[in-house]
């Protein structure tokens, strides 16, 4: 296992170095200049600032001195969004407020949408199945910002429960509705794999055989249904949740939310380079992380995995 | 056993989940009371709570380019001069100012006692140090340094060529509170200029000792003005400038607090306004029609003037008659009314109204002539002219694909187009701002839909770009007569109102009859603004407002 996992880390980091080096060369033939006031800026001026930031320089020898600092941990400052903040500063502390929310509506909407597959699946055919396959096929058609749209009216506009937007203050309260209309989706697809999985492992020989057995109903569906019907679900978590870490443009939009979600777009559609290389390192860790995550999940949920991958 | 066991962990799973939604609900009530605590006066404290569209890009004077940073950095920081909510230029850290008989020395005197937030005195020498630091700057600090040019202080030209220390620039510190600035010419509106953020006072040792991190944050600048940065949550998403009790006019601020929050989508903006947590919202779009009948709206000019831009010298376009032949089939009364429908006014020459007027009140886009006003006759009849003149029948129009309005408009210009202009096909190409910038620069283009406002209140702040040797000259059009009346307003002429205004007026006159780019419409500003509040001024150039002039019943 622990050599299974070392490749893996190694694999990942040259996955890593792989996306960063084609992200710095589409990068650099992005049309445009980095800097802002571009069209008050004469010829010279822009190449005089390229020339402050380095930017002049030949792209391979940029990229290995990005590598280089970033071992570091200098991820260089922003062109535009903030000028000259250092990008860990700028990315941290957003980050930070990313992960919560994210974090928030993928522990929400895992918890809600087993409840809801198991519910459904143990009843089969009755009106909570109905009920579930509704809100599953809602969660899944319906895009996170029409969720957040009705929330932020009704909770956060007309019946003032909960901040409308984003307040630094009061952190925990204002992220309430965000986690909430992020969550929908998870909780969709969640209670959809969850169902469709457990109604096949019940419908197995080795259930019948259990249920035959005698052995009580409890133990028969935490022991024999749910650990067989989580291989399934883990692997559509895993990506779910990293989705949700990532953040999300139009949620955080609507609640204007400091997230990265929105300082991604920004910083593409801005030119500016070292964000977006920094977010985007980041976002690769955290797939890689996750899926690794579920490779090390599989194997001590389903023990047979773990022995076929040493073998 | 392991049946409880994951019971158990299911049960505490759900109690998480609960306890989160707990967070929720308990301080709900404060969601509620965040309202009314945010509301314009409670207490004795009067705060005015602002919605902006984006985060504070810099709090540094030369490197800040957007309204919302220079705003910010203009009220905490003072210059020379200010601009008062009807839009008259008020004296801020000057106290008292002399101009000599030609127009081309002014003495600006100090006020007594005015301090930097580090208790150090703010000195002539500040203000010399921040206008050389723009004189001689490079890199990211130098996008500021056509405002030494416009003001035309004396050997500004050599200086900026690095030919001349900067030393040798026309500005100096007789003593400790007095500024002597000398310029090459007579320069109108020099006094609206140095009210504009680049011209506020630096404390050099302070800047030295912040290095590269100097405006970065708020922690990273002196304050010297009516208001100091409290609070900057995170990447400037929320500020707060707190009433400064050592400005020297603090007795005459009225609003203790102003809060910023960046909020991005407009209708959430609206609602937050309406629940009363912000006391003044922009409205664009449909809202702007929404709410035109609310006692609380308002609408003014805008500050900028769309138009289509066209590259002169690409083939077709290079032919009077093709540039004149759009530029009459486009019913711009249409297009504001019904597409654009959010307060825009049509425009029919390059200059916008309200940038400026003469000393008899005259607005100087009203004094110059109107242009191209919707003719399909005069457009047919030039375009057939063109058609004998020149083989291209397809133009391509660029537009930034960030701005939803800016597709409708170039949808409605090209049906325009290919309706009246027989024969005449449109393609409409949306692309990233940057993207068209770039394509504008390199002169790779054929017509790009193009926005210009002026950043201080003079014709020559949009007139300029219309220069042989402008950098911004990306129509590449070139008019010798033109030229000429510009230097002339701009040197033998500077010091006669009335002959400067008759050259700016022709200069207007001559580039736009020449549809160098075609003026299309002037964007409005319309918002709502809590009737409590007065003074919330949106002036047009420079500073949008200085809030030492709002006041809050």
């Amino acid at each position: 296992m622990k050599k299974y996992v070392l490749k893996r880390m190694g694999i990942s980091l040259v996955t890593v170095f792989v996306i960063l080096f084609v992200l710095f060369m589409l990068l650099s033939l992005m049309p445009g200049s980095p800097f802002n006031n571009q069209e008050k800026l004469s010829p010279e001026q822009i190449q005089q600032m390229k020339a402050f930031y380095g930017l002049d320089k030949p792209v391979l020898e940029r990229f290995f001195r990005y590598i280089i600092n970033m071992f570091h941990g200098d991820f260089g400052v922003s062109y535009n969004i903030q000028v000259n903040m250092p990008i860990r500063d700028m990315v941290t502390s957003r980050l930070l407020i990313t992960l919560a929310i994210g974090l928030q509506a993928g522990v929400l909407g895992t918890l809600i949408g087993l409840i809801l597959g198991i519910v459904a699946a143990l009843y089969r055919r009755t009106v909570w199945d109905s009920l579930t396959t509704v809100i599953s096929v809602l969660g899944v058609s319906l895009p996170s910002f029409v969720f957040a749209l009705l929330l932020s009216y009704f909770l956060g506009f007309k019946y003032q429960l909960f901040p409308l937007l984003y307040n630094s203050s009061m952190p925990m309260v204002s992220t309430v509705l965000p986690t909430i209309a992020l969550s929908m989706f998870t909780v969709a697809s969640v209670a959809r794999y969850t169902r469709t999985e457990m109604i096949s492992v019940m419908d197995s020989d080795y259930y019948m055989l259990a249920e035959s057995k005698g052995l009580p109903k409890v133990k028969l569906i935490v022991n024999h249904v749910l650990r067989n019907t989580m291989i399934s679900v883990i692997t559509v978590l895993a990506p779910l949740l990293v989705n949700l870490m990532t953040g999300s443009l139009v949620v955080e939009k609507i609640f204007s939310v400091p997230g990265l979600g929105s300082l991604y777009i920004t910083a593409i559609q801005s030119n500016d380079y070292n964000v977006v290389l920094a977010i985007s390192f980041i976002y690769s860790v955290m797939f890689i992380i996750a899926m690794l995550l579920v490779d090390i999940l599989y194997g001590i949920i389903d023990p047979r995995i773990r022995l076929a991958k040493e073998e | 056993m392991k049946t409880k066991k994951a019971f158990s962990i299911l049960v505490a799973a759900v109690l998480a989940v609960s306890s989160l939604a707990g967070c929720g609900t308990t301080p709900a009530s404060s969601g509620t009371a965040s309202g009314s605590t945010q509301t314009s006066s409670t207490g004795g404290t009067k705060t005015l709570n602002l919605a902006v569209q984006s985060a504070v890009m810099s709090l540094d004077p030369l490197i800040a380019g957007d309204a919302i940073s220079m705003g910010i950095i203009s009220n905490v920081d003072e210059g020379l001069f200010v601009v008062d909510d009807k839009g008259d230029i008020k004296p801020g850290l000057c106290k008292s100012y002399e101009v000599s008989k030609d127009q081309l020395t002014y003495t600006f005197h100090l006020r007594d006692g005015v301090k930097w937030s580090n208790g150090q005195a703010v000195t002539a020498q500040d203000f010399v140090y921040a206008w050389q630091r723009n004189a001689t700057s490079t890199g990211d600090l130098s996008a500021f340094q056509y405002q030494i040019e416009m003001a035309a202080i004396k050997n500004y030209e050599k200086v900026l060529a690095g030919k001349l220390s900067v030393d040798q620039l026309g500005v100096k510190a007789v003593d400790d509170k007095t500024i002597q600035l000398q310029l090459e010419h007579p320069v109108p509106f020099l006094l609206n200029l140095l009210a504009f953020t680049p011209w506020v006072p630096v404390n050099e040792a302070f800047l030295k000792s912040q290095g590269s991190k100097f405006g970065v944050t708020k922690d990273n600048i002196l304050y010297n003005g009516p208001y100091y940065i409290s609070d900057y949550q995170v990447g400037g998403s929320s500020i707060t400038l707190t009433k400064n009790p050592n400005y020297w006019d603090a007795a005459n601020v009225d609003v203790d607090k102003i809060t910023y929050q960046v909020i991005s989508d407009t209708q959430q903006a609206v609602m937050s306004y309406k629940n009363k947590t912000v006391d003044n919202v922009e409205l664009t779009g449909d809202l702007v029609s929404q709410y035109s009948s609310d006692s609380e709206f308002s609408s003014v000019a805008g500050p900028y003037n769309y138009y289509l831009m066209f590259n002169t010298k690409v083939k077709g376009l290079d032919n009077l008659n093709f540039r004149q032949a759009i530029a009459y089939a486009i019913d711009r009364t249409t297009l504001c009314n019904n597409v654009l429908n959010n307060g825009s006014v049509p425009a029919y020459n390059m200059t916008m109204k309200g940038l400026c007027s003469n000393s008899s009140g005259q607005d100087f886009s009203e004094a110059s002539g109107q242009y191209f006003k919707y003719d399909t006759t005069k457009a047919k009849q030039l375009w057939a002219k063109a058609k004998t003149e020149t083989s291209v029948r397809s133009i391509t129009i660029t537009y930034d694909q960030e701005k939803d309005f800016a597709a409708n408009t170039c949808a409605f210009i090209k049906s325009a187009l290919e309706k009246t202009l027989d024969g005449l096909t449109v393609n409409i190409e949306a692309t990233p701002k940057k993207n068209r910038l770039q394509k504008e620069s390199d002169h790779n283009y054929q017509i790009c839909m193009h926005a210009w406002g002026p950043d201080y209140a003079d014709p020559t702040a949009i007139l300029a770009m219309y220069k042989s040797n402008h950098p911004s000259n990306y129509s590449q059009w070139s008019n010798k007569e033109f030229d000429t009346l510009y230097d002339k307003a701009n040197s033998t002429d500077s010091g006669n109102e009335d002959a400067r205004w008759q050259d700016l007026i022709q200069c207007n006159n001559i580039c736009t009859e020449q549809a160098v780019c075609v003026p299309i419409f002037q964007t409005g500003f319309a918002q709502l603004t809590r009737s409590t509040v007065s003074g919330l001024s949106n002036h047009m150039t420079g500073i949008k407002c200085f809030y030492k002039f709002v006041t809050i019943k």
